[in-house]
């Protein structure tokens, strides 16, 4: 998985590519202690890039969600598709997550 | 029509009424290697209705090479198969042999051996070939007797290291393989494969041959502390080198599609379900593989995971 940060106004918007699978740990937790690091007041994840996913990086997504909520910041899934969508939809992930087309 | 694989260090296959010898680049087959030999070796003048080209008459590689050469170029026939002694000819059994695969090829199916990367794995995937395998030198031994029964049975196949695994989407490219075939079509149900197929290899990793904890993934340093204990498992050559297989067995209506491990297994009625839930972070993996097939099931004491889908129609693969 390869990601990409870019500032918006006030927050930050992470565009996330390749497979969110047990192999991108180590990306994925260092984009959460970059995030850490700039406090923003919101984060946005494009999905659209993502190719797949699998539980592991299901979880992921929520650990974001628990750090970044403690931050005080809200994240949104955006644009997600194909494998990546029917997996959030599976696992009811707008119960968690605000969920943008 | 059969193709035979034997002992040495070539392989006899018919294909399209010719026989055709693929031979190892290190195979050292000496000048007095008749062709007529090598036949009875494999038992091919068994075969009837074949016609065996006898101006192969010495079986050398480089004699088989420019045969070949110049057919391929006599004829204007794409020999899709190169004999570059990455690839090897596997027979299939007597139903699978049986059906039109299409493509022009009988009796055999060419699968791809060598070092994992994406394009190997996804040319081992596409038509011709069934299966590709990561092997040393050539040498089989290492591959799985699932794997091959599968490719033999007109299924598919891929056996990687569990290094190579980690790097490559085995789900994506095998998912890919099976819906170009026809064995899944492209409805929702169908979609959901893939993701069975993310979470059945994720688990054959992760927890068989890592033999990592899924508990440890709770809370972020919690995944800290999983990532970095999977970087340590996969700097053990031991565990790095253990095999992941996947192979995928027509049967009737249906397509079973097994993922190995060589980790330690586990007591399958032991084994902790967290359901579909959207409020825990992990236990979704055997919820979602049960949701996605129409019957999961385990075997070889937690080694072998069996997913089970309905084919969409039984015209089944048709593209070969």
């Amino acid at each position: 998985m390869n990601y990409r940060m870019v500032a918006t106004d006030g927050g930050v918007e992470v565009s996330l590519e390749g497979v969110l699978n047990f192999a991108a740990n180590d990306d994925f937790l260092s984009m959460l202690r970059a995030l850490s690091r700039d406090r923003p007041k919101s984060v946005i994840f494009d999905l659209s890039g993502l190719t797949g996913i699998d539980s592991v990086g299901l979880g992921l997504l929520y650990i974001a969600h628990e750090d970044i909520a403690g931050m005080g910041a809200a994240l949104t899934l955006s644009s997600a598709r194909d494998s990546v969508a029917r997996l959030l939809d599976l696992t009811e992930a707008h119960k968690t997550f605000r969920v943008i087309a | 029509m059969v193709g035979v694989m034997g002992p040495m260090p070539m392989t006899v296959a018919v294909y399209d009424d010719w026989l055709v010898l693929a031979v190892r680049d290190n195979c050292d087959l000496a000048p007095a290697d008749s062709l007529a030999e090598v036949v009875t070796a494999t038992g091919m003048p068994q075969v009837t209705g074949v016609r065996v080209d006898l101006r192969v008459a010495v079986a050398t590689p480089a004699t088989i090479r420019a045969v070949l050469a110049a057919e391929e170029a006599a004829r204007r026939r794409d020999w899709r198969f190169r004999l570059n002694g990455c690839d090897t000819l596997l027979p299939l059994d007597a139903a699978a042999a049986a059906h039109d695969w299409g493509g022009g090829w009988t009796g055999i199916a060419p699968v791809r051996l060598g070092q994992p990367d994406a394009a190997g794995l996804r040319a081992g995937l596409t038509p011709p070939y069934r299966a590709f395998f990561q092997t040393a030198g050539g040498d089989m031994a290492m591959v799985g007797a699932r794997c091959v029964e599968a490719v033999r049975r007109g299924g598919l196949a891929v056996s990687v290291a569990t290094d190579a695994a980690c790097a490559l989407d085995i789900a994506q490219h095998f998912d890919h393989a099976v819906f170009s075939r026809g064995w899944r079509d492209d409805s929702e149900q169908g979609n959901l494969m893939v993701l069975c197929l993310a979470e059945a290899i994720g688990n054959a990793i992760i927890h068989g041959n890592l033999g990592m904890d899924g508990g440890l993934r709770t809370g972020r340093q919690g995944f800290e502390r999983f990532s970095t204990l999977m970087a340590e498992r996969l700097g053990d050559p031991a565990r790095a080198g253990r095999r992941i297989e996947v192979s995928l067995h027509p049967h009737g209506e249906t397509i079973r599609i097994a993922v190995r491990d060589q980790g330690d297994g586990f007591d399958d009625h032991a084994r902790p379900d967290g359901g579909p839930s959207s409020d825990t972070m992990q236990g979704r993996g055997l919820s979602l593989m049960r949701k996605s097939a129409r019957q999961v099931w385990y075997e070889d004491g937690g080694r072998v995971v069996v997913l089970e889908f309905a084919v969409p129609n039984q015209e089944q693969e048709t593209a070969g």
